[in-house]
């Protein structure tokens, strides 16, 4: 097959020495990134491109795309061991990652994240390798209306991401609706909520909104009481997912790898939005959807494989059509051309060597970051041994920092306090995080798409129907919805505690 | 607490129609023509109705004997505890990273257990030099100066 041989030709390329060497470099800061707070695969990515200008374009995209998987692998080990996202697509680890922390299962956790990523980003890279062009063509049809019927699916499935009430997690989608509003509106150019407040007019940014509701309030959490020091120094029960946990996560890392990869490709949030419909989705067809949110290791598995592959699945529209489907993406189609190769259609004929040979290299960069990260965990699980008291400031620390760094701006840090408050009140309320930054997120997005479509559409709702792939998404939309409120199909919304016992 | 629960929803209620209000001010524009205070003005009526049905449900339900949310909870050490970081916001840029943060770690340090001063202070120089080095000296990133210079 003509692949094969294209595939091989960039293997050669790719196991070069100074590719293999460009390889690991990207891989090992990427993972870093993606474990230090505030400093994201873009920032990383700006940083070292002037270092790439006296390498060949193939070296450099290959460090420069190493930085972004590597910050995938990276993003998981906070989120298990201190609550708080490396970055978006990291949010739904947090919530059963951190439990099994907690519950003296670190490693299993950050075992079935290292090992789900590297699965799914092989058969992200096999996707891409395979099926990247007719996958284009449909992504192409993704206009306005489709992508707004996208994100009210997405919606619908945060109900079932919350562990309480379905209204509670709408109202929480409408509070993230909100607060995605602040800022500047890209198409009239009036301020909004800004208060007067010029560091408002870009909007509250992710990093400190995620940093306070996950990492400060969680802290504010455990220092209501006298901290029983039993439950910070719970025994490490095994460093790696036992047969079980790989039994029970088959489907998980099956689902989420679709998932993502699927979604991946579509510009805007594609990592984000996976790994929350892959959580919901596992959650959806568990037995065991109750126990999602106390520790469930399928709950780690999902998301991971979901952000992972569809990070993979990111550089298909980049490399076959020169659109970029995220910032990280756009910063590469920069780095390319300034090395003078222009993506695109002519890419894979002009340039086989760049587009194989980065291709190939992902595969390497997949089995690299595999062993980097596997060792680490031992560490990583000493560091939970670390006594609380000591700990605290720390991330305390690590967070004031993180959100500080961004802008070099003390308002993130304020706006991060705040969230923190705002967090702990959710939190002893029981109004769950989830919902609200999923829609904090695509808000933006749904915002553009809507009012594209009807300044498109002359003011008309019938364009979101009487096109195929909207029609087709809502229609599923309003199934999820409705399914739940009708007994015969199952009644009571999976993952639901009961009522009364609330 | 039921009571407890009815503030809370009372509490989105408001801010929503506080929402509508401030939107409504920005122009919300036609289906034709949104404008800027189009999706906050809808999102915030879909607050709106979500929190009187939350509000409704919750005022109907039979009162459980539950206990209050704040059963237990030492809210003068959280309040200080915010305070603290509210503080060191305020004065990041004056007094400068360095003089701030140390400040700042001796509180933390100290606030969970009453650790000796010895430990305190070994334990925020650590972590200050740690990062320092790492985040200043070798990536380069920028932190306030303030009143020390560096």
């Amino acid at each position: 097959m003509e692949v094969l041989t294209q595939l091989a030709m960039g293997f050669q390329v790719a196991l070069q020495p100074m590719n293999l060497f460009y390889c690991f470099l990207g891989c090992l800061i990427g993972t870093m990134v993606g474990v230090l707070p505030g400093l994201g695969p873009t920032a990383a990515m700006s940083l070292l491109l002037p270092a790439t200008f006296h390498v060949p374009p193939v070296s450099a995209i290959i460090m420069l795309a190493g930085i972004y998987y590597g910050a995938m692998y990276g993003g998981s080990t906070t989120s298990i061991l201190v609550n708080i996202p490396g970055e978006a697509a990291s949010v739904m680890t947090c919530l059963d990652g951190y439990r099994l922390a907690r519950a003296g299962r670190a490693g299993a956790a950050l075992g079935m994240a290292a090992f789900g990523s590297f699965i799914a980003g092989t058969v992200g890279i096999l996707g891409l390798t395979m099926v990247a062009p007719p996958l284009v063509e449909v992504a192409l049809r993704f206009g306005p209306p489709e992508y707004f019927s996208l994100m009210c699916l997405g919606m619908v499935v945060l109900t079932f991401l919350s562990s309480s009430s379905m209204i509670r997690a709408l109202m929480m989608a409408c509070f993230g609706l909100i607060v995605g509003t602040v800022g500047t509106d890209t198409v009239s150019g009036s301020t909004r909520f800004t208060f007067g407040l010029m560091e408002l007019m870009d909007g509250v940014g992710l990093v400190p909104v995620v940093m306070g509701l996950f990492g400060i309030s969680e802290i504010l959490l455990n220092l209501e009481s006298k901290i029983d020091r039993e439950i910070f120094q719970t025994k490490v029960k095994g460093l790696l997912p036992t047969l079980e946990d790989w039994i029970r996560c088959k489907w998980a890392i099956v689902r989420g790898t679709v998932i993502g990869f699927l979604l991946g490709i579509l510009p805007g949030g594609g990592a984000v939005l996976s790994s929350f419909v892959a959580y919901a989705v596992e959650k959806r067809f568990s037995p065991r959807a109750e126990q999602f949110g106390t520790g469930m290791i399928e709950g780690v598995a999902a998301p991971e494989c979901a952000n992972n592959s569809a990070a993979q699945a990111a550089f298909i529209p980049l490399l076959t059509l020169g659109l970029p489907a995220n910032v990280v993406m756009a910063m590469l189609l920069g780095a390319l051309i300034i090395h003078g190769v222009t993506p695109g259609p002519l890419l894979i004929s002009e340039h086989p060597q760049v587009f194989w040979g980065v291709v190939a290299s992902m595969y390497l960069g997949n089995i690299m970051l595999l062993v980097l990260n596997l060792p680490l965990i031992g560490m990583w699980v000493q560091f939970l041994r670390v006594p609380y008291p000591i700990m605290m400031p720390l991330i305390v620390l690590f967070c004031l920092l993180g959100s500080y760094t961004i802008n070099n701006s003390v308002m993130d840090v304020f706006f991060m306090i705040v969230f923190g408050v705002v967090g702990y009140f959710m939190k002893k309320y029981r109004y769950d995080a989830p919902p609200f930054i999923l829609a904090f997120v695509l808000g933006p997005l749904l915002e553009y798409s809507l009012k594209q479509s009807l300044l498109i559409s002359k003011g008309s709702f019938g364009i979101f129907v009487t096109r195929p792939i909207s029609a087709v998404c809502l229609a599923i939309g309003l199934i999820l919805l409705i399914a739940p409120l009708v007994p015969r199909f199952g009644g009571r919304r999976p993952g639901a505690t009961v009522e009364s016992e609330d | 607490m039921k009571k407890q629960y009815l503030i809370a929803d009372g509490f989105w209620l408001v801010l929503a129609l506080a929402t509508c209000i401030e939107a409504w001010r920005l122009t919300i524009g036609t289906f034709k023509n949104p404008g800027p205070g189009f999706l906050p003005f809808w999102a915030g009526t879909i607050l709106v109705l979500l929190s009187l049905i939350s509000l409704i449900k919750t005022a109907t339900e039979k009162a459980e004997d539950t206990p209050s949310v704040w059963a237990g909870v030492n809210v003068l050490k959280l309040s200080i505890f915010v305070l603290a970081l509210l503080l060191y916001v305020a004065l990041l840029e004056t007094l400068g990273f360095l003089l701030c943060t140390f400040l700042l770690l001796i509180f933390l340090f100290r606030a969970i257990e009453p650790y000796r001063w010895h430990v305190v202070l070994l334990a925020s120089i650590l972590s200050l030099a740690a990062v320092y080095g790492f985040f200043v000296r070798l990536l380069d990133v920028r932190l306030p100066a303030g009143v020390l210079g560096f």
